[in-house]
């Protein structure tokens, strides 16, 4: 299973995304689910900081997107 | 290892661009239009003192982090920068995207011209690199211009790219383009090929950072046409996520909604809204996750404690600036 089916199952399946949320490694093996080790990683990341405010897809809002702004600085 | 102020380092590389167009003789006219191209603001006159491409730094901070002196990549991110702006400008006037204020009056024709100009410009500075170092320089870049186009005509053509074809094409385009800023910057300063690679890797995860808020920013943009796509024909990563795991039905609605900017944000189930019911949003903070750590470990195996280091593993967490 790809990730994105994993991840539009997780919305559009209650129960698995619970599942998923208390434990991801767990349920990934249950089902049968083989995902690589930095997908999984970055699912767990993802799963312990998301709330509605950090949704990447308030970027869409164009009063919040500003163009990438950073200015490294060699020291 | 800093041997001159990065302030000294960019302003000497603007100056062998602006010898380069005076060598070759270019018209005013032209290189007035190139300056434009050069800002990180472009709706700025040059004379305004407008910041410069902080992408401009990539290579020498990567040249830094691998123990080099910055001063070794100038020629490699002068060109890149020019190539960087070439590519920008070429992507705009072939998207049909709302044209940038300096090149507004110009039109797509002539501004096609000025990213000629550009290429040229990066193509005279590669070859003022000391031998033996130019050839394989050289050779690295126009190879991956060559992936670049390959992937821009296919973006162009193919009217209904899937999500694993949207990857393909974003990696061949900006995680190409910049792992070769990060590969130049880092080969410049003379390490083992084995650790330029993962420089190189740590550029195209920068880069694919990069294309996932270029295609939010271009939904929020320009809106979608009837089709879900951008306004302007390109299929993003967001809506290429969509329509690869939703059924039949949410498709047709997504066509329904209207192409206005108002569909995108409307209340209740406006496109943003779709988007989001079916784990967009979820889908590509994982996927900005994944990237940050392949970004980080590569250039880990690579660099050494240093502020470059620092600066290079800021940018990953800064991009997208969301999450």
């Amino acid at each position: 299973m790809k990730l994105e089916q994993i991840v539009h199952r997780m919305a559009t399946d209650e129960g698995f995304a619970s599942a998923v949320r208390k434990d991801l490694e767990g349920t990934l093996a249950r089902e049968g689910i083989q995902l690589q080790p930095e997908v999984i990683s970055a699912l767990r990341s993802t799963l312990s900081g998301a709330d509605e405010a950090r949704d990447l897809l308030s970027l869409l809002d164009p009063t919040v997107w500003h163009s990438p702004q950073f200015d490294p600085q060699t020291s | 290892m800093i041997h001159r102020p990065p302030e000294t380092l960019e302003d000497r590389l603007f100056e062998q661009i602006e010898q380069a167009w005076e060598a070759a003789g270019a018209w005013p006219e032209l290189v007035a239009a190139m300056r434009h191209s050069l800002l990180a603001d472009p709706d700025s006159p040059p004379a305004s003192g407008a910041p410069r491409p902080p992408w401009l730094r990539l290579p020498l901070l990567c040249c830094q982090a691998a123990g080099g002196d910055p001063g070794l990549a100038e020629p490699a991110a002068a060109a890149w920068v020019l190539l960087y702006a070439a590519a920008h400008l070429l992507d705009s006037t072939q998207d049909g995207d709302p044209p940038e204020a300096w090149w507004e009056p110009l039109g797509p024709g002539p501004a096609s011209n000025v990213a000629t100009g550009l290429i040229a410009t990066s193509a005279l500075l590669l070859g003022s690199v000391p031998r033996p170092v130019d050839h394989r320089l050289i050779q690295d870049f126009f190879q991956t211009v060559l992936r670049m186009s390959s992937a821009q005509h296919f973006d162009l053509t193919v009217r209904s790219p899937s999500l694993d074809d949207c990857w393909r094409m974003a990696e061949a385009k900006s995680g190409a383009f910049f792992g070769l800023a990060c590969r130049a910057g880092a080969r410049a300063a003379g390490i083992d090929e084995g650790l330029v690679s993962h420089y190189s890797s740590y550029g195209a995860s920068l880069g694919l950072l990069l294309q996932i808020g270029d295609d939010l920013s271009d939904l929020a943009a320009v809106g979608v046409d009837a089709a879900g796509r951008p306004g302007h024909g390109r299929m993003t990563l967001p809506i290429a996520y969509f329509l690869s795991v939703a059924p039949a039905d949410a498709v047709r609605e997504l066509n329904s909604v209207r192409a206005d900017q108002g569909s995108l944000l409307r209340p209740g189930r406006g496109v943003v809204e779709m988007l989001r019911e079916f784990g967009t949003g979820l889908y590509l903070t994982v996927k900005v996750h994944e990237l940050r750590q392949r970004g980080a470990s590569a250039l880990r195996r690579a660099a050494k404690p240093s502020p470059a280091l620092e600066h290079l593993l800021e940018m990953l967490e800064s991009i997208p600036p969301a999450v």
